[in-house]
């Protein structure tokens, strides 16, 4: 709770509680309450998941959190909704600055995103292709349209589609949420959402897998094809 | 007596709370004119008990700075448009959004719903809206009116926009060519600027460029400053030169380009501008102004300017109005010079018909087509892009006879000796 405003902490997971434990740990302070919607297929990780959430609920694996998300969001119990994926995590000094935003009467807040991608002791900044990549994280659930609640926020299913904000209060702030990732771990997932998003999301995934590798040089390259086999037929498609 | 007296004696001692004192915010993004206008709007709110605070924001320049420190605005804050949204920084670098910061605020002003709906091409709102329009009116009294304040109230002299100049940049232009400070505090020749860029090319005046030879024929003692290819150039007898702070880099926050323009402004005994923002950055300083109007009426513009000396064609077709890039009749004359199946497939794109459909027609695939009309188009406006009648009408020498109006009575008669001095 910050500025008496309650904090519902709302996660699409995956088979990943030893991430998503940072994350929710990162934000523990300021929230009072976390909602998790879990795609594991993995049984002792739904178990770990279960006992840290105060709401629950297992769905089935989609291999994309986006199917997932208004879901979730309309799980939160309490007035605002920050929303975190299970690999990103908000730093002490960063989380700090919250107590800022909440002066204002803001609806929306969006993020900035430092994210790093590391592979055999290299680690690549995303910066040069993302900029500081904001990303709207924290909203009222409901706001008074014309006399109506509605959500604040309308997430679609698909990847890589900004959501429909329904109010123009909106804070861009200057909180930094890092987003730490393997490169194992990304092309993985990107492998894995393939089979589940449209043909222009696939190809921005694509582009985006090529940059990364690009940047983190031919050794790395040959090192992830030995353990990713397939990465080099999803490329070429 | 005795009356006055229990009169005193029943005045009672009224305290005013700050939390008594009503809060307003104008908010304006647009161009430096459209900015600067709104000053007597907020002059009038203070005058009315409002602690006034103004957010502006415009593409131009870092417009806000020309508010910082006038006494009638408690804060000039600086509108940036993020992600579509209307934002403003706070302390601790976050953006946030002016409909936030709307509440803090007794009474909201926010001109972006009001009166500026001047697309270019025509006035699209239509109908009894376009009497909201500064084309149609003094576009100081219709910030006034839409304030809710009766401008027929509003003394001219209140009507006048306002600005500040950071002491440093009077500093700096003191110590150039065309400041006091080289002439040893008492200069000795006229400075004559010339800015005929406008926001639309219909309103800019084309040759500029021929102007200050034109001018030194006639007084070869003074200097011209001339704004060109966006920088300010100092031009005399003994050649020319570039008018910019040393320390100024383009990508600089230390030297704002706006505020430079705003001192060198601030030094000149005429100015002669094109109607845009500097004619107001002009007015707010009190330098005598001859202002270059095409379409749109100088009334319009400058009703209350006591310094102006507006130069206003009198061809047939003026006032047009038009903000666009073109004249409406080059226009028309450039459609007409186009084959019968170039205005066909115009009309077909402008009625919104159906590719496919037009294809069938024009008996061609959709590649082909889009390609005639982009051609099409190119060609109409390369063929409009030809001097305007009335910016045609307009001549040197109607430009050198406002300029005696200005000069002559106070010439002052300098000698090439005192001039070397100043240079």
């Amino acid at each position: 709770m910050i500025n008496d405003k309650s904090i519902s902490l709302c996660m699409v997971v995956s088979n990943d509680y030893h991430l998503a434990i940072n994350a929710i740990n990162s934000v523990k302070s300021i929230i009072d309450e976390v909602v998790i919607v879990d795609q594991s297929t993995d049984i002792e990780n739904q178990k770990q998941f279960k006992e840290i959430a105060d709401l629950y609920i297992h769905t089935t694996s989609k291999g994309n959190a986006d199917f997932d998300r208004q879901y979730c969001y309309m799980l939160a119990g309490r007035e605002y909704i920050l929303a975190m994926d299970s690999d990103e995590i908000v730093l002490p000094e960063e989380l700090e600055k919250f107590k800022q935003i909440f002066e204002y009467q803001f609806e929306l807040t969006w993020f900035l995103f430092r994210n790093l991608i590391r592979s055999n002791g290299i680690c690549v900044d995303l910066k040069k292709f993302l900029q500081d990549d904001p990303h709207p994280r924290l909203w009222r659930k409901f706001v008074n349209v014309g006399g109506q609640l509605v959500p604040t926020v309308v997430w679609t299913q698909e990847a890589h589609q900004f959501p429909r904000f329904n109010t123009q209060k909106q804070i861009y702030s200057n909180i930094w949420f890092d987003h730490n990732r393997e490169l194992v771990d990304v092309i993985n997932t990107h492998l894995r959402r393939g089979k589940n998003i449209s043909p222009e999301a696939l190809q921005t995934e694509k582009n985006f897998i090529r940059s990364v590798l690009n940047e983190f040089g031919v050794e790395v390259k040959k090192d992830i094809v030995i353990k990713i086999p397939e990465l080099q037929r999803y490329l070429r498609n | 007596m005795d009356e006055l007296i229990n009169v005193s004696d029943n005045l009672k001692l009224v305290t005013i709370k700050s939390s008594d004192i009503k809060k307003a915010l104008i908010l304006r993004v647009g161009g430096v004119g459209d900015c600067l206008i709104l000053t007597p709007v907020a002059r009038t709110l203070y005058n009315q008990g409002y602690k006034v605070d103004y957010m502006s924001g415009s593409p131009t320049g870092n417009v806000h700075k020309l508010f910082d420190g006038l006494p009638f605005i408690n804060q000039s804050l600086r509108i940036e448009r993020v992600n579509g949204i209307d934002c403003v920084k706070d302390k601790n670098e976050h953006y946030i959004s002016v409909e936030i910061l709307k509440e803090n605020y007794d009474e909201v002003f926010d001109y972006k719903y009001s009166v500026e709906d001047n697309r270019s091409g025509v006035n699209k709102t239509g109908g009894w809206r376009n009497t909201l329009n500064s084309n149609y009116m003094n576009w100081i009294d219709l910030s006034l009116a839409w304030a809710n304040i009766d401008y027929t109230k509003v003394s001219d002299e209140n009507k006048k926009p306002e600005i500040v100049i950071e002491p440093k940049y009077l500093e700096w232009i003191l110590t150039t060519s065309i400041g006091d400070k080289k002439a040893g505090g008492a200069r000795i020749c006229n400075i004559i600027g010339i800015q005929l860029q406008a926001s639309t090319l219909i309103r800019s005046w084309y040759k500029a460029g021929d102007l200050p030879k034109i001018i030194h024929e006639k007084y070869p003692n003074d200097l011209v400053v001339i704004f060109m290819n966006g920088i300010w150039k100092v031009l005399s007898k003994y050649g020319e030169g570039r008018l910019v702070p040393d320390e100024f880099k383009p990508d600089d926050t230390e030297f704002d380009p706006l505020l430079i323009s705003a001192a060198i402004i601030s030094q000149m005994d005429c100015f002669i501008t094109a109607d845009s923002g500097m004619s107001h950055v002009a007015a707010a300083l009190d330098i005598p102004t001859i202002g270059i109007y095409t379409t749109v009426p100088a009334w319009t513009r400058e009703k209350y300017y006591s310094h102006s000396f507006p130069l206003e064609t009198n061809v047939y077709c003026h006032p047009c109005f038009t903000l666009d890039a073109f004249c409406p009749i080059e226009k028309e004359n450039a459609l007409k010079q186009l084959t019968e199946r170039e205005k066909q497939i115009i009309d077909c794109h402008d009625k919104g018909m159906n590719i496919v459909e037009v294809c069938r027609k024009f008996n061609s695939i959709p590649g082909a087509i889009q390609a005639e009309l982009n051609a099409a188009r190119q060609r109409v406006q390369a063929l409009s892009a030809v001097e305007a009648a009335c910016v045609k009408s307009i001549t040197s020498d109607m430009i050198l006879e406002k300029l005696d109006m200005i000069l002559l009575p106070n010439k002052i008669n300098s000698t090439s000796t005192e001039l070397m001095e100043v240079l």
